[in-house]
């Protein structure tokens, strides 16, 4: 038990050391360079097409392209309407020949994902009804939940590091 | 409120009576036969019914669980890999993505998910944990029987 304890103690630690490696590990090293220069050529020469990225958004996450619209529920965001925001939390980007995957997200650095608040409103009306029966019992509650709307401005790839 | 005489309660109750009524009403336009008009007959119905949509929202998130798990298992054994182990080998690689996003992945971007499957078996081989290989799916392999069947029935 203490063994397995402790390897387990180790892979998390490994993990934890590896977050922030973005690349894809391929199983040899000049690949893998191979692949990184590659893609590197692709960002600084803009022949990476259009991006797509997994935003991770108050403990749900949103697949995203430019010009998207989300719908974000149960909550109103803290920013006003027409405000611009950066969704800081990338977990995924993506083109059309390759795709970086972070750890558990990618650096602050290497990409930038902004949007803006479109609107805040409330949601459709949800019935919340119980009885219990040969008691007369009965609640019915009304809620409505509050929903904002981000519009996706850009998408942008700065660099792998 | 109070009510001096019986008659002035008596007539009070009527508006709240008829709101009471139509409430109901709004609930069970859709249904078929006396329980539609009659408030009586109809409030048994009424109540069962709002409360399968009240354990309906619930059972929606479980179900759609269920399929995403469903659809990430059939993306993922087209790569040789069972979708339990797809997802231990992410989870011990530090990718947090959902089962939502996943399945996604696997339907409208494939190369994607192709290499999420590549690095899930990259780190399923570093902790030395067995997967079972499988070609299910795949429309290959699909190909290649029917190939080799017909061959068969040639000889």
């Amino acid at each position: 038990m203490f063994l397995k304890n402790c390897a387990n103690v180790a892979t998390r630690l490994m993990g934890i050391s590896r977050v922030h490696s973005s690349a894809i590990v391929p199983s040899s090293l000049q690949v893998r360079k191979n692949i990184q220069t590659e893609v590197e050529n692709q960002i600084s020469q803009g022949t990476a097409g259009r991006l797509f990225a997994v935003v991770h958004i108050k403990g749900s996450q949103y697949k995203v392209t430019e010009g998207d619209i989300i719908v974000l529920g149960k909550y109103h965001l803290e920013a006003d309407i027409g405000e611009k925001i950066r969704l800081n939390k990338i977990l995924l980007i993506g083109s059309s020949d390759f795709s970086l995957v972070g750890r558990p997200v990618l650096k602050e650095n290497m990409a930038k994902v902004e949007a803006t608040v479109i609107e805040k409103t409330l949601g459709h009306e949800k019935i919340f009804f119980n009885y219990i029966r040969r008691k007369s019992h009965n609640r019915m509650r009304i809620r409505q939940e509050a929903m904002t709307h981000l519009r996706i401005n850009s998408i942008e790839l700065n660099s792998l590091e | 409120m109070v009510f001096l005489t019986f008659i002035r309660s008596a007539l009070n109750q009527g508006p709240d009576k008829y709101w009471r009524i139509q409430q109901q009403l709004r609930f069970s336009w859709h249904f078929y036969g006396r329980k539609r008009n009659c408030y009586k007959i109809g409030m048994r119905y009424v109540f069962k019914a709002l409360r399968y949509g009240v354990s309906g929202r619930k059972d929606k998130l479980k179900n759609m669980r269920e399929l995403w798990y469903r659809r990430i298992n059939a993306g993922s054994e087209e790569h040789g890999l069972e979708g339990k182990m797809f997802l231990e080998g992410l989870a011990r690689s530090e990718i947090q993505l959902d089962r939502k996003i996943l399945s996604s992945l696997a339907i409208y971007e494939p190369r994607t998910f192709k290499s999420l499957c590549e690095v899930s078996k990259n780190t399923l081989k570093e902790h030395n944990l067995p997967f079972h290989e499988k070609h299910i799916n795949s429309r290959q392999n699909l190909l290649k029987d029917l190939i080799n069947n017909e061959k068969s029935v040639e000889i």
